[in-house]
């Protein structure tokens, strides 16, 4: 009966229901996460540095512009496939793309990059180029390349960037150097070496010199770039072109210091949690009461074994030894979790032993026996039904700290590297000194989450407190 | 009473035999040892070593006996030497790096053992009398969401806040000036201050579970009937509140040193590496990652043992305490 009191507890109490709610919305959250994100998810994208490689690096929120009013660029990124317009000019085909860019006031973006995907050809490889029309209409020319034309022995049509795009960063390629020395010095009359170009590519890019003379305003307004490929025959050509402007604030939870998008880790890491909670829960919590009853039901050597291996187990410090075993095995949540359930059950296992001495002395017990109730038919019909209750409170107390642990191995670099966790997240974050570099969106919502998944249990388990420990349950005082 | 010290300190010869195979076994899970290691270290970097060197080398460390050999040989040299074996790493006995490390892990979970009682206490049992009050509300919220934030979060969260709004590092045990300075009132009082912060994250930690267990065991007592016949009989409301009550449910808070010694020195092993203090913790953390074996398996006997012995003093502890255990069953813990 005292399961519908848990219910009664869950469902009409403020904090239950509180409690329910939000974790309801976690496993419809998690559900959702685990059916659209792919199922190599830790090691093809997010371990995969090439995957981030366009995205600003240890940018903050986007959101962030309206909580400052400081000048941040938007990350920005355009992929075109086929050209606009294609004319003959000699021998040669031209093919253009123009792409519009619209930059803000005072938000030089952080870097320039071009890549190029699936360029094939019959003879002659494709020549690339890339050229910045400004808005005070100078034209800037930023890349010329060449696709690497045939080696030997190998026969055409060829095929080159189909699985490893071409990837140039324009705000470090020494071809964009040369090519803002010459811009420079014919548009302004200005001498300067590539070493004093070098660290200040993007604002050359996006301005024009100050009125000192030794820097650049940011000019803002309406940017195009113009990027043409010349080729021989026809047929010949690239797949797609992709530009991307890197921003000063990325998506909804920033990047880390590898262009990871954080909001991507963070959800992830949700389904992560909870199975380690739910997953540990259930099981440490199982063994424990099926131990602790028969423990306390048959007595004798058993419960000696019993008992003994608890104390034992329980007066390990389970940390030091998780840290051992996971150097032994190598990280793989599935140890983790394992080593986790192994550690959790003796406290529970001691508990319910104590329960059961209690109720086989009761009258019920009693009275079964003599009515001759085999020994696992009292247990299973009549005395696990009143521990049920506990364990089920059990569950839902065990579940955070599971969690909880699991971060924390994470946080000592001992995570599982193919399924990020919070715990990872966070881990990172420290490592590359983001606690006092002041990357609060890297190191604050990942902890946050944390609290909030914990905090989610813990609230159940404050709900149907008073039902398990029934000496709780006090009404209030008249007074 | 000297009985039952006894009797509890004989029931835990078994377990500490058996805590010291399983350290034991930690120390030969890994594959391979260090020797062969070493052994193929020095061949990759060139240096010629035949065989017989080798065995030489393995012989020398003790590799080349069976493993229960082995376990004696360690066990005898703990027992009758109190020598704990030799660190590879460091180049140290383990006993001499243990020397520096354990005081102050020791210090450190003692004192946070201290603080958690001292401030789970007094809140647990004015929850208990006030129950369902604004400020027992309170302390059930921060209980539980201290239950529910991980320490090394707490613990860089907050290193970082104070290094930013007072310019005081919390990190390691003392200021650098006082770093090579000898003991003084001075350098005493700046380790007490950076001593605050890890008993603070440490000791709290435990401190939402032992809120609840105080304010639960005091509800259940103050419904008993002595304490009406009491109230009855026109005791003081405080006497009668200290005098039993309180004393009854103190109890099974003091029977939780056995799973709440375990938990700290976890706790530890994170928040020192935060914050930087030379403890067990780390020392243990590097060890593994070393794979020496010696001092890894060491330190985890040393500190299971030392919660065996926290059991050991509580149990005393509550014979001191309650009567009825002195004289009665034992078995109640």
């Amino acid at each position: 009966m005292r399961i519908r009191q848990i219910r009664d507890a869950l469902l009409k109490t403020p904090v239950g229901l509180l409690g329910l709610l939000s974790l309801s919305a976690q496993v419809v959250l998690s559900v959702w996460v685990v059916a659209s994100y792919p199922d190599d998810f830790g090691n093809r994208v997010w371990s995969n540095p090439i995957h981030w490689v366009d995205n600003p690096k240890a940018a903050p929120p986007a959101w962030i512009r309206r909580v400052d009013s400081q000048p941040r660029a938007d990350h920005w990124q355009a992929v075109r496939g086929e050209p606009e317009t294609v004319e003959e000019k000699g021998r040669n085909l031209i093919a253009s793309w123009n792409i519009p860019y619209t930059m803000e006031p005072e938000a030089v973006p952080a870097f320039l990059a071009l890549t190029v995907r699936d360029v094939r050809f019959e003879e002659r490889a494709p020549l690339l180029a890339l050229t910045l029309i400004r808005p005070d209409e100078t034209r800037v020319s930023v890349l010329r390349h060449a696709v690497r034309g045939p080696r030997e022995g190998e026969e055409g049509p060829y095929a080159r960037h189909f699985d490893d795009p071409l990837r140039i960063q324009l705000s470090a390629d020494e071809s964009t150097l040369s090519s803002l020395q010459e811009f420079l010095a014919e548009e302004y009359g200005l001498q300067m070496d590539a070493e004093e170009i070098r660290p200040r590519v993007m604002d050359i890019l996006f301005g024009v010199p100050d009125a000192a003379g030794d820097g650049f305003a940011p000019m803002s307004g309406e940017y195009t770039f113009l990027f043409q490929t010349a080729t021989r025959a026809e047929g010949d050509g690239i797949g797609s072109v992709e530009l991307v402007a890197g921003g000063d604030a990325f998506g909804r939870m920033g990047t880390d210091s590898i262009g990871r998008d954080l909001a991507q880790g963070l959800l992830y890491g949700l389904p992560t949690a909870l199975v380690i909670g739910v997953v540990v829960a259930l099981l440490s919590t199982s063994i424990g009461t099926v131990l602790g009853m028969t423990s306390g039901y048959l007595g004798g050597t058993v419960d000696t074994v019993i008992q003994r291996l608890s104390d034992i187990v329980a007066n390990i410090p389970v940390l030091p030894l998780l840290i051992f075993l996971l150097f032994i095995i190598g990280p793989n949540l599935t140890v983790i979790i394992g080593i986790l359930i192994a550690f959790s059950w003796p406290g529970l296992a001691i508990q319910v032993r104590v329960m059961v001495l209690h109720m086989r002395s009761s009258q019920l017990i009693e009275a079964v026996q003599s009515l001759g109730s085999s020994r696992w038919r009292v247990m299973y019909r009549h005395i696990l039904p009143q521990i049920m209750p506990y364990f089920l409170a059990q569950i839902i107390f065990t579940a955070p700290s599971a969690i909880l642990a699991e971060a924390g191995l994470s946080f000592l670099g001992l995570g599982d590297p193919s399924i990020p966790t919070w715990g990872q997240i966070l881990e990172a974050g420290f490592r590359t000194g983001g606690v006092y570099v002041g990357y609060w969106w890297w190191i604050v919502p990942p902890g946050l989450l944390i609290v909030m998944v914990a905090s989610t249990f813990m609230l159940l388990s404050l709900a149907i407190e008073p039902v398990v420990n029934p000496r709780l349950r006090q009404t209030r005082r008249a007074d | 009473m000297v009985a039952y010290i006894v009797r509890r300190s004989v029931m835990l010869i078994p377990i500490l035999v058996l805590i010291s195979i399983v350290s034991f076994t930690i120390i030969e899970l890994p594959p391979g040892d260090w020797v062969t290691y070493q052994i193929e270290n020095l061949r990759a970097s060139g240096i010629q070593l035949n065989e017989e060197e080798a065995e030489r080398l393995i012989k020398m460390y003790g590799f080349d006996e069976p493993v229960w050999k082995r376990y004696i040989k360690w066990m005898r040299g703990i027992l009758f030497k109190f020598n704990f074996g030799w660190s590879f790493q460091w180049g140290k006995t383990v006993n001499e790096l243990l020397g520096e490390r354990l005081p102050l892990t020791l210090l450190i979970s003692i004192l946070a053992l201290i603080v958690s009682w001292v401030v789970a206490i007094p809140i647990g049992i004015y929850s208990a009398t006030h129950q369902y009050s604004v400020l027992d509300y309170i302390f059930t919220f921060f209980g539980f969401l201290g239950l529910a934030t991980p320490a090394f979060l707490l613990a860089m969260v907050l290193a970082w806040n104070i290094f930013k709004y007072t310019e005081f590092s919390p990190l390691g045990l003392f200021s650098i000036e006082y770093m090579d300075e000898p003991m003084s009132a001075e350098k005493f009082v700046d380790m007490l201050k950076h001593l605050v912060l890890p008993l603070i994250i440490i000791g709290l930690n435990g401190t939402g579970a032992l809120i609840r267990v105080m304010r639960g065991n005091l509800l259940d007592e103050l419904k008993k009937q002595y304490v009406i016949t009491a109230r009855a009989k026109g005791v003081n409301e405080m006497r009668l509140l200290f005098k039993y009550p309180v004393r009854m449910s103190m109890n099974p808070v003091i029977s939780t040193i056995g799973w709440v010694l375990p938990g700290i020195f976890s706790g530890e092993v994170l928040v020192s590496l935060i914050l930087g203090l030379q403890t067990t913790g780390p020392l243990l953390l590097r060890a593994v990652l070393a794979q020496d074996m010696f001092l890894a398996g060491s330190i985890v006997m040393i500190l299971s043992v030392l919660t065996v012995l926290g059991t050991l003093l509580s149990d005393i502890l509550l014979a001191v305490l309650d009567p009825r255990i002195r004289y009665g069953g034992a078995s109640a813990r």
